[in-house]
């Protein structure tokens, strides 16, 4: 039996080795999910190329859907995450994470300027430079989430 | 003169006004949401489709409110019939005036002296004097069909009401398809008629200037048109007729 562990750092070693004491296999490609009920966890799954590795979340600039891929943006680098869109949407510490429209969750403190369409959207521009837009469908929650 | 102006081109201009308005407003707006993004405490602002739509309403009810004040002020009386027959008319104590007063209500900028896409003619009859001009362009819906300054140059100063009627006749039988009697209880000496017609017809433009109240309200109260028109002929004292073929182009 493989699982996949989402739990805050300090407390995935001793997670995993009890899971592995217990015979279960961590892997990181695992479709079973362990996550803590009350903590958000500071770091994510990734894969870039073939490895898999993991990132911490106060890294992640945003993150987007294209196709069948998740990629997970940061400063450096662009990763492909093994989670759904809707799962790290669930993931996220949402006080720090927003989704701004069907394929992009945004790391709030990442947005540096905001531009209003004449409809209802915004177009946003964060700090390493990327451009997105808030969708018609997030307008208001995003109008809501941020105070404006 | 071109045959653009005033019409078209004031509307057009308080339109772009308008946008330069919107793009201005969002600039603030944008400007109002990254100073709340970086923390300052800012007053919330509408959002630019809330202020395009609420301006855009208080910009064509200010246009309509003040054309309607125009209207009410200078004399100028319209008349639209679904058939498709219609006329503007306004008057003035003098041609420019008459002119000035057609272009802050309508923004028609057209001179009883040249108008471009339209051919000139004169008469003189009865001591009036007529200007007419015949448009040469397709009949549009914007442009009228025939424009007549009148001009009344006899001597006589002692009227205190004028009416025009305008007659559209069936150019076969001198039939009336419509007739519209306009009255103005300031008479003054000039005039212009602007004219649209449906079809090819004679034109009748009578001027009648009484010197009664009196007789000016009994007009008023005739069951008719009919009966105004040929009241007005047995009790004004200045009378015209000026008649004349009114060809629109389709």
């Amino acid at each position: 039996m493989k699982i996949r562990i989402s739990v805050p750092s300090p407390q995935y070693e001793e997670v995993k080795n009890e899971l592995e004491k217990h015979g279960i296999e961590v892997s990181d490609d695992a479709e079973l999910v362990l996550m803590s009920a009350d903590e958000y966890p500071d770091w994510i799954a990734v894969r870039l190329e073939k490895e898999h590795m993991h990132i911490p979340v106060s890294s992640i600039i945003f993150i987007e859907s294209i196709g069948h891929d998740v990629l997970v943006h940061t400063d450096t680098q662009t990763y492909q995450s093994t989670e759904r869109l809707t799962a790290l949407e669930n993931l996220l510490d949402p006080s720090k994470f927003l989704r701004i429209s069907s394929s992009v969750i945004i790391a709030r403190k990442h947005v540096v300027k905001i531009k209003a369409a004449f409809t209802q959207k915004f177009i946003l521009t964060l700090s390493e430079g990327s451009q997105v837009d808030v969708t018609r469908s997030y307008y208001y929650i995003f109008r809501k989430e941020f105070g404006i | 003169m071109s045959i653009t102006n005033g019409y078209v081109i004031f509307p057009v201009g308080l339109m772009l006004a308008w946008l330069v308005l919107i793009l201005l407003y969002r600039m603030v707006y944008n400007r109002s949401i990254n100073r709340k993004l970086n923390g300052e405490n800012v007053r919330k602002l509408f959002e630019p489709w809330k202020f395009a739509v609420g301006s855009l309403v208080i910009l064509l009810a200010g246009m309509h409110i003040y054309s309607s004040i125009q209207a009410s002020r200078s004399a100028v009386q319209q008349y639209y019939n679904p058939d498709g027959f219609r006329y503007i008319s306004c008057s003035g104590e003098t041609m420019q005036e008459t002119e000035d007063r057609l272009y802050y209500v309508y923004y028609i900028n057209y001179s009883h002296e040249e108008n471009e896409g339209y051919t000139k003619a004169e008469y003189d009859q009865n001591g009036f004097h007529y200007t007419v001009f015949t448009s040469k362009l397709f009949h549009d819906g914007m442009h009228p069909d025939m424009i007549i300054f009148t001009e009344y140059k006899g001597e006589s100063d002692d009227f205190v009401t004028m009416y025009q009627t305008v007659s559209f006749l069936q150019p076969d039988e001198k039939r009336t398809v419509i007739n519209l009697a306009m009255k103005n209880d300031n008479a003054y000496r000039y005039s212009v008629t602007f004219l649209s017609g449906a079809r090819d017809c004679i034109v009748s433009l009578q001027t009648d200037y009484l010197d009664s109240r009196e007789e000016a309200e009994a007009i008023d109260h005739g069951e008719d048109i009919e009966e105004t028109v040929s009241g007005l002929k047995e009790l004004s004292g200045i009378h015209d007729v000026f008649e004349t073929e009114l060809k629109p182009y389709h």
